[in-house]
């Protein structure tokens, strides 16, 4: 026992030649305790901003998200937006099909050789024909029938100069003349029934159905060796197929 | 150990958030933990430095201390979590900067008694060197101790026999 008592006082000999007294250390404490509960005061005014900014970087990051989710869904969902003047397939094949037919309706025989009666008669055939030129330049046909327009376009075009060419080689007497500007009228007239029919029937199909078709219009060729082949402006009355 | 009923209000104020309140609470527990950071890191500046941070702590965490508990323990406690993360980042240059070598000049007897007794007590392992510490040094009852450290009261006894008879071991070795 003695010899823990002893041990215990040098213990503690030990230790406080280490450990001066430190009457200030309360007042230090206190000291610092006042200097860091202000520092934390002051923190949390600072955090509290802070907060409320993320709060709201948090609420605009959600907003953000949801209008381009939005966007991005009535994407998916809205209707195609053409381009200004495009109309759909089938206003296209509707339009094409009653211009023609009017074209068709104002054909006549007059002017045929230069002993026949001859009013003029052209007149009414020209402006309709026009009229369905002025009908496909103000549109943007649908992708289907780009090239197809094209050529309508140029075909009427032709087909004009063609019914003019008319009266003025009847009043010219020019038998020929009447001949060449009959036929060439007649041609693209032809020409432009035939591409009516085939946009008429138009309607999406199979790679199969496409290849019946180029057979069918082969074998028909094949079946009028009369036709002199390549003759511009020629086609036959298939209808146009989208792949 | 009694907890007196002015002792209580205090702890509610200080709890409630009456900065006065917990400095009244504290400034007798200021001392011990000194003496106890000092024992623990031989360093009367860290010592300081480490009542101060335990004090904070405290401070920051007074709701955490159940109602009806001394502080006295609870302090202590986290004075002595104080040391230990000190010691962790800086023990080993204090150690170079205090420990003499054997063979250096010769002091005064109680003093290089002392030096050796401090070399002991610093090889000890963590737990008994603390024991040894709170009831040697403070004078505190071994039940506290337990409270402290959070073990068993049979474990602080052991500790403090086997601290003992350890340092006495060691000394005993130092000395030839």
């Amino acid at each position: 026992v003695d010899n823990e008592r002893q041990l215990r006082t040098e213990f503690r000999r030990a230790l406080d030649e280490v450990l001066p007294p430190v009457p200030w250390l309360e007042a230090a404490v206190t000291q610092d305790l006042h200097k860091r509960r202000s520092r934390r005061s002051i923190d949390r005014v600072n955090a509290l901003p802070r907060s409320r900014m993320q709060l709201v970087a948090g609420v605009l990051v959600i907003v953000l998200a949801a209008v381009a989710a939005a966007a991005f869904l009535a994407s998916q969902h809205a209707p195609q937006t053409a381009p200004a003047g495009a109309i759909s397939i089938e206003a296209y094949q509707t339009m094409v099909k009653r211009d023609d037919g009017m074209v068709i309706v104002s054909r006549n025989d007059n002017c045929m050789t230069l002993e026949s009666a001859c009013d003029v008669s052209g007149k009414p055939a020209i402006a309709l024909m026009q009229r369905w030129l002025d009908d496909l330049n103000a549109s943007t046909p649908p992708a289907r029938f780009a090239v197809i327009d094209a050529q309508m376009r140029r075909h009427l075009t032709v087909g004009i100069s063609a019914l003019n060419a008319i009266p003025a080689a009847y009043q010219a007497k020019d038998q020929s003349g009447l001949d060449r500007a009959h036929n060439l009228a007649s041609d693209q007239q032809g020409w432009l029934d035939e591409a009516t029919r085939g946009i008429a029937a138009s309607q999406p199909g199979t790679a199969a159905t496409y290849i019946a078709s180029a057979q069918a219009a082969s074998q028909a060729f094949g079946g009028c060796p009369s036709w002199v082949v390549g003759q511009p402006g020629r086609m036959r009355g298939h209808a146009i197929h989208e792949l | 150990m009694a907890v007196l009923p002015a002792a209580m209000t205090l702890l509610e104020a200080a709890k409630l958030g009456d900065d006065s309140a917990f400095e009244i609470l504290l400034r007798p527990l200021l001392e011990p933990g000194y003496r106890l950071a000092g024992g623990m890191l031989q360093d009367h500046q860290a010592a300081q430095d480490a009542v101060q941070e335990a004090a904070f702590k405290a401070w920051r965490k007074l709701r955490q201390l159940r109602d009806g508990s001394d502080m006295r323990p609870w302090f202590l406690g986290i004075v002595a979590n104080e040391c230990r993360s000190v010691r962790r980042s800086r023990w080993s240059s204090v150690v170079k900067v205090i420990s003499p070598a054997r063979t250096e000049s010769t002091p005064a007897d109680s003093v290089l008694s002392g030096i050796e007794l401090r070399n002991a007590l610093r090889a000890l392992d963590e737990k008994k060197r603390l024991a040894l510490v709170l009831h040697w040094y403070l004078d505190l009852p071994l039940d506290e101790i337990a409270s402290i450290t959070g073990s068993s009261l049979h474990a602080v006894e052991g500790q403090v026999q086997r601290g003992m008879h350890e340092l006495r071991q060691r000394l005993e070795e130092h000395r030839g």
